[in-house]
């Protein structure tokens, strides 16, 4: 009985952690629609300096207000000089928050050197008192007792008061509250500090229970978006709730199922998206409201090339040839360097191309739904991981070498799991899509590390062999990349296909306008699932590549980080074409690739530094431009069909350029 | 012949009851107008009857299949498609996009993952037809939002007829066009729905007196009247909602 009362009241008070963090998390949502990744990473950052000042000065409560400072001080740095500029742009926040989650990870581990901290309790709190046959630690209570107080703080803030009610009205309808003159600008910079300096301030005091170390910004931002998808956004009453019931699930979980704890507050999670697809106390999430996503909408591509093969084929002959070459030669260009790099190219820079292809596959895999159906899929890793797993459980444990039995597998197994994560995650849309898919990406990365006998936990599949195609072959690295190419293009073709079709095109549909798309006829949620499938499934080959390449699968390959990685591609890139990601894979693998040999240790300062050059700046990603420059040459070449044949051809150049 | 029955339809947003238990029928062929005051739940009635906004109680029957709680798509399937009362278009496709996507939508299957839309030479064929009905084919690779709001409408319009409906709901179909344009669109859409039944509602008292054979009077989520234009217009009662009960008196 007493030991239930100490796991209970570990539950609680590790429940009202996660409520106080969760809160920031679930305001700023719902007025905002903006999902602060970087909140767990303030979180941590406000413990180190914590730490570090109670160590200096010896002062518990200067610690606290410390962290409490710094965090404030990062909130206002980012809603006034960054997300302020991005608000209607989902995309682009999410991006620019993970940028600086690696900023914020990099420069704590440059100034604290990366170890775990322990988080120093003050001598009058630290003992225990003894319940039965347990001691339960004075601190536990104390944090429930500041837990409970700041929620009641936080309840009138919220229902009592005229800031609550403007954040309340802001939440229901943001335009009619900025119409009725609640000016939204300093509310939103506002409730941003305010969530983001209660993190801070919670993190001295919560951090006996979580932690402070590296991982700790993702761990905490990970359990707190869980508890807002519990408990549902947009109200303190939801996080206050969903926290205490993960909270006290983790507890009994860890206590009585140690092997499968983590897995719990998954299905805590998926039963209740099942049930209550807004959360316990959710607020109707309006989907309509932030539409304008950071991906340029450049339409599709055919149209204007469309155009001019009409045009141009009344014409006939020479200038239906020309432009056919003209719009041909880049891709027909692009498969020739492929060919021929090899020989210009030693072993180093062969498996940096080939690190380039898997990943171009990967970023285009994502952008089937995120460019061209707009659906923000924040756990695509789980694909790319489950793929190389196939790979490398089958060759372990059935000895399952034969490529062309591999193949099929992988590819049936990445769709079975795609259409299950899809079955969940396609009843929420928007933020809510988004979070749902990074919990269940972390799923599978929890199950692949806990199942230590099966996947090698840790240490994950080391010895992956090389394909065997069925004829014997001396694998180096010029065959490799050949074998990456010649797959990578294959699937190209496919997905180029794929969406240049009347299904791709009904896709861009549902990205534009969803709801006409059910009135004229289409069941989108259908069409979205397909497309859930197609993409898990090519993102399944691209992590099948990566397996055969590295011989080594490890749990981080299910990881967020790899799930983010994509996205920056498709962003930088651009979004709803093929190539652009795959430009975007190509610049980013590089930059990698040499960051790492001049500067090793400061990588993720400069990806992050990356996200937040991109998403403020790279409006429409590298291929808005190139296509740009690219239009301006045809409007030379064509053009001069104008001259010979004025009346087919005519004005066919600056219709290409406009 | 019956091609629409609605019973006893009920709907309320929170404690705003909109619909009252609305009864009435459509006879194919029908231009049925609806006409009544703002916030009389005329566009409530279209989205329930559309499928956008499901109705909370009663049952609406379609060819004399039961629709109350069909999904938009499946709705179309039977014949029965909608235009909005904003423009609401695929802004990021082309004119001809706009309109072969909405006829594809009324194809049997749509995962077809191989073939390009615009090579659908069946597509094409109709999709040349529409536009050329409302004057857009010459425009059909300009985007949306260079039209002006008069052709924006129009195509909206003709998104709603793409499928070759049985019955098309029209919420405001002339919302926001200028006096001048309202003929020459009502001969277009008289055009357009030559063979189709009607139900539109719409404030303009031109275009609903120009199109309908019969109108319904909705008040406060009731119906307070229906019958033919003439019938309407002599009515006491629909004269005072819309001139109000001062100015009857005076007269």
């Amino acid at each position: 009985m007493s030991n239930v009362l100490s796991i209970f009241v570990l539950g609680v008070s590790y429940g009202l952690i996660l409520f106080l963090l969760a809160t920031g998390l679930t305001l700023t949502m719902g007025l905002m629609r903006v999902v602060n990744m970087s909140h767990g990473a303030m979180y941590m950052i406000a413990g180190y300096l914590g730490v570090t000042v109670f160590k200096y000065t010896g002062s518990w409560i200067l610690g606290i207000l410390a962290g409490f400072a710094l965090a404030a001080v990062l909130g206002l740095l980012l809603e006034v000089g960054f997300l302020r500029r991005l608000y209607n742009k989902p995309t682009n926040q999410v991006l620019l928050t993970i940028g600086f989650i690696n900023i914020i990870n990099n420069v704590t581990q440059w100034i604290w050197g990366g170890f775990p901290l322990s988080t120093p309790v003050p001598k009058i709190l630290n003992h225990s008192v003894a319940v039965g046959s347990v001691n339960i630690p004075v601190f536990r209570f104390f944090i429930i007792g500041f837990g409970i107080v700041m929620a009641i703080l936080l309840w009138l803030l919220q229902d009592k008061t005229k800031i609550g009610a403007m954040v309340r009205a802001g939440m229901d309808n943001g335009e009619i509250a900025s119409t009725l003159g609640l000016n939204n600008k300093v509310l939103f910079t506002a409730v941003f500090v305010l969530g983001s300096a209660i993190a801070g301030f919670s993190s001295m005091i919560g951090g006996v229970l979580t932690g402070l170390h590296m991982a700790t910004s993702w761990e905490v931002l990970l359990n707190s978006i869980i508890v807002v998808v519990v408990g549902g956004t947009g109200s303190i009453q939801g996080a206050l709730l969903g926290g205490i019931i993960i909270g006290l699930v983790n507890a009994f979980g860890t206590a009585y199922f140690p092997s499968i704890a983590s897995f719990i507050i998954y299905l805590v999670m998926i039963v209740i998206l099942v049930l209550r697809p807004t959360g316990l106390l959710g607020r109707k999430m309006d989907i309509n409201r932030a539409s304008d996503d950071g991906i340029k909408k450049t339409g599709t591509v055919s149209s204007s090339t469309l155009y001019l093969a009409e045009r141009l084929s009344a014409a006939g002959g020479k200038a239906k040839f020309t432009l056919t070459a003209y719009r041909g030669v880049p891709y027909l260009f692009a498969a020739i360097v492929l060919f021929v790099l090899p020989a210009f190219m030693g072993t180093y820079s062969e498996s940096m191309m080939i690190r380039v292809l898997i990943f171009a596959l990967f970023a285009m895999s994502l952008d089937v739904i995120m460019g061209y159906t707009g659906l923000r899929s924040f756990g695509h890793a789980a694909y790319f991981g489950m793929g190389g797993y196939v790979v490398g459980l089958l060759a372990k444990h059935a000895n399952i070498t034969s490529f062309w039995a591999v193949l099929p597998i992988t590819l049936i197994i990445c769709a079975i799991l795609a259409a299950i994560i899809g079955y969940f995650t396609l009843r929420t849309t928007g933020t809510y899509f988004l979070m749902v898919t990074m919990a269940f990406g972390q799923l599978l990365y929890v199950i692949a590390t806990k199942w230590y006998t099966f996947t090698g936990g840790t240490d994950g599949l080391t010895g992956i062999p090389r394909p065997n195609l069925g004829f014997a072959i001396e694998w180096n690295s010029t065959k490799l990349y050949y074998f990456v190419l010649i797959i990578f293009l294959i699937c190209y073709y496919i997905l180029h296909r794929f969406m240049n079709s009347s299904w791709g095109r009904a896709m861009v549909g549902i990205r534009e306008n969803e709801g006409r798309m059910r009135s004229i006829g289409f069941n989108t949620w259908a069409l979205k699932y397909m497309g859930v499938i197609v993409a898990g499934a090519f993102g399944g080959i691209s992590g099948l590549l990566y397996a055969y390449a590295y011989g080594t699968m490890v749990p981080g390959n299910f990881a967020l980080e790899t799930s983010a990685m994509p996205m920056l591609m498709v962003i930088m890139g651009g979004g709803a074409t093929l190539w652009g990601p795959a430009l975007g894979a190509m610049v980013i693998v590089l930059v990698q690739n040499y960051s790492g040999i001049l500067m090793p240790d400061r990588w993720p300062l400069i990806l992050g530094i990356m996200y937040v050059l991109c998403v403020m700046f790279l409006r429409g990603g590298f291929s808005h431009y190139l296509r740009k420059l690219w239009d301006k040459v045809g409007s030379r070449v064509l053009g001069k069909y104008a001259k010979a044949e004025p009346d087919a051809v005519k004005n066919v150049g600056e219709e290409l350029v406009s | 012949m019956t091609i629409l029955k609605v019973e006893n339809l009920t709907k309320s947003f929170g404690g705003l009851q909109v619909l009252t238990g609305v009864t009435f029928d459509v006879k194919k062929g029908e231009k049925l107008a609806l006409i009544g005051p703002n916030g009389a739940g005329k566009s409530t009635l279209l989205n329930a009857i559309g499928g956008q906004g499901l109705a909370k109680s009663g049952n609406i029957e379609f060819n004399g299949k039961t629709i109350t709680y069909l999904s938009p798509n499946k709705r179309l399937k039977l014949g029965l498609g909608r235009s909005y009362q904003a423009n609401n278009l695929f802004w990021q496709l082309s004119i001809l996009e706009n309109v072969l996507l909405a006829l594809h939508g009324s194809d049997k299957s749509h995962f077809q993952m191989f073939r390009v839309l615009e090579k659908r030479k069946d597509l094409r064929a109709e999709a040349e037809r529409l536009l050329s009905l409302v004057n857009l084919w010459e425009k059909r690779h300009e985007y949306p939002p260079i039209l002006s709001y008069g052709e924006q409408r129009l195509l909206e319009l003709l998104l709603a007829f793409t499928s070759k409906p049985d019955l098309v709901l029209l919420d405001e179909p002339s919302a926001g066009l200028p006096t001048a344009q309202v003929g020459e669109f009502t001969e277009t859409l008289r055009e357009l729905a030559k063979d189709t039944t009607l139900l539109f509602c719409a404030h303009d008292m031109d275009l609903v007196f120009n199109l309908s054979d019969n109108i319904m009077v909705l008040y406060y989520g009731t119906i307070m009247a229906k019958g033919t234009p003439q019938e309407i217009a002599a009515n006491p009662k629909v004269r005072e909602i819309y001139l109000g009960s001062e100015a009857v008196s005076n007269i």
